[in-house]
């Protein structure tokens, strides 16, 4: 049990720095506009990412799994701390990183590590997910723009009002923003670990949770200490674009960035589409943050802005080959030293 | 939900109650100097002291505007804002009350010919002060229709200061107030009457900030 929690320890490492990092982006304005206290927005974020990643996570996580089903403990180990040393490396140089393209490349170099054929159809599905994803929350920015105008000015609602409604709608965003975190990211955080896991069922008197649970719920801890422990320096002191918007504007980019990573990680939402045979959506770990720049050039586009910023579009297209190619060599030259030097097998 | 919805239209309320005090103030103001002109004075100091009634009015209301937004959930900064907003706006109808209380005191005589420009020079400032009044009205309700008000009171701004120049001009310059005294004083006068327009002009372009504060 003791060599279990050192061997997750990476993955709840990668946990605490997508708590740390991610969760700054869904509350940083309200906290900002002092519309509500960090404790309390840690509180809900918290709350809902550990609700999220439970109930939710194990789409996303299946996914990774089909990319490379890793069966050893100590692979899962080094696969998962490959991926937060790239995150950890290309944070340290500012250059944009998301752990959903870290896991990948490290999953695909325990992949060449061990011979294990990497499906294309997968990486396709997984590659041209990353590229939707900014475009998707541009377009429903796009859309939640127009309609936010069109009912303010329809309703002729006072500013007292307004204002009532804007601070509302940032917690209530907010939650739902920290439920889709944790349904589409916690498979980063724990999905390399779930095959090679054996946990017994926990029986909570009202409910029993299985290992997969198990795990997320783990994780789903890691993120909230990365949000209660360091989110608040992530809020304060990065000048990222989100901190600079009006509260109005945090609350379409939240909303418009929550909804595309609900849609890559919702299992219910899965099911729903089944019943109603309609075409499914692929669940996919995507990268909040690339949601987020996605949805702030959405508002600029909707209002008419001729400038894009192209620095910003160019960044995060090198970000999706980078950050996989740096962590597959990670992964790959680890996997080495754990299998030869700490003899350990990691496949 | 309701007491919320209750609060914020009763706090509306009070802020477009404070916004018609100002209003009605300019238009007194506007009489006021009309008569002083026609040398009516029994009816300029019956207008005056309207003013005055409405000017305290103004200070009350302010009061309890403050006491009503603190106790409103509001963003703090939209708080701050409003705040400035009533503040800076009082201003404007303290400036109403201070000039016809100057007209009452010192009763300058401004040479008949200049009667003319003098009433075009009030209009004027008064009507740079209800755009403001409108662009106000706006930011509370219609965000989107602020704008284009704050454009026309730096219209009449500009009209007002071609009109204040031209009544110095000829106060100076037209041989018709004969002790530089007496110039100086009417000088004071235009200035006071103009200042209104300046007045509302700084506050138009603190409120343009305030609504690209809130622009999505």
């Amino acid at each position: 049990m003791n060599m279990t929690l050192f061997y997750i320890s990476s993955g709840l490492f990668l946990g605490w720095s997508l708590g740390a990092n991610d969760a700054a982006n869904l509350f940083g304005t309200a906290v900002g506009a002092k519309v509500i206290k960090f404790k309390t927005a840690a509180i809900i974020m918290s709350i809902f990412v550990i609700i999220g990643a439970v109930s939710s996570g194990s789409g996303a996580s299946h996914t990774l799994g089909k990319l490379g089903a890793i069966t050893s403990l100590p692979g899962a180990f080094v696969v998962a701390l490959a991926s937060a040393f790239t995150v950890f490396i290309m944070t340290r140089y500012g250059l944009p990183v998301s752990t959903s393209q870290s896991i990948v490349g490290a999953i695909i170099g325990w992949n060449l590590f061990s011979s294990n054929p990497t499906s294309i159809a997968v990486l396709t599905k997984i590659v041209l997910t990353w590229v939707l994803c900014p475009v998707l929350a541009a377009i429903f920015s796009i859309i939640f723009y127009k309609l936010f105008i069109r009912k303010t000015r329809k309703l002729k609602l006072n500013i007292f009002m307004r204002h009532y409604y804007i601070r509302t709608g940032l917690i209530v965003v907010g939650a739902f923003g920290s439920y889709s975190l944790g349904a589409n990211n916690i498979a980063n955080v724990m999905g390399v670990f779930t095959n090679s896991i054996t946990l017994p069922p926990l029986d909570l008197y009202f409910f029993t949770i299985n290992q997969t649970e198990i795990l997320f719920f783990l994780g789903a801890v890691a993120i909230s200490v990365g949000i209660f422990t360091y989110s608040h320096n992530v809020m304060a002191t990065v000048g990222n674009s989100i901190y600079k918007i009006s509260p109005s504007s945090a609350l379409i980019v939240v909303l418009s960035s929550s909804f595309v990573l609900f849609l890559f990680g919702s299992v219910s939402l899965q099911h729903l589409l089944i019943s109603l045979h309609l075409p499914t959506i692929p669940l996919v770990p995507v990268s909040s943050s690339q949601a987020i720049v996605g949805s702030i050039i959405g508002i600029g586009l909707a209002r008419g802005d001729k400038n894009i910023n192209l620095k910003k579009l160019r960044n995060i297209s090198f970000g999706w080959l980078l950050t996989p190619m740096l962590s597959m060599i990670l992964a790959y030259i680890s996997l080495f030293f754990m299998q030869n030097v700490f003899m350990q097998g990691v496949y | 939900m309701n007491s919320i919805f209750k609060k914020s239209i009763e706090l509306n309320m009070k802020i477009e109650k404070f916004l018609d005090t100002i209003s009605q103030s300019l238009l007194l103001l506007e009489k006021a100097i009309a008569a002083h002109l026609s040398e009516d004075y029994e009816a300029f100091e019956e207008t005056f002291g309207r003013i005055r009634t409405l000017e305290t009015e103004a200070d009350n209301l302010e009061l309890e505007i403050k006491t009503s937004l603190y106790k409103f959930m509001l963003l703090p900064d939209t708080r701050a804002d409003v705040l400035s907003l009533v503040k800076s706006l009082d201003n404007i109808i303290d400036a109403t009350e201070e000039i016809s209380k100057e007209f009452h005191i010192q009763k300058p005589v401004f040479p008949d010919v200049l009667d003319k420009d003098i009433l075009a020079l009030v209009a004027s400032t008064i009507k740079a002060a209800e755009f403001l009044l409108s662009a106000a009205r706006a930011f509370l309700s219609e965000l989107y229709m602020a704008s284009s008000h704050i454009s026309k009171i730096k219209f009449y701004e500009h009209e007002t200061d071609i009109l204040e120049e031209k009544i110095n001009y000829a106060l100076f310059n037209d041989q018709i107030v004969s002790s530089l005294a007496e110039k100086r004083q009417l000088k004071a006068f235009t200035s006071m009457i103009a200042g209104i327009s300046d007045e509302a002009e700084l506050i138009g372009d603190k409120l343009s900030i305030f609504i690209i504060k809130r622009e999505i």
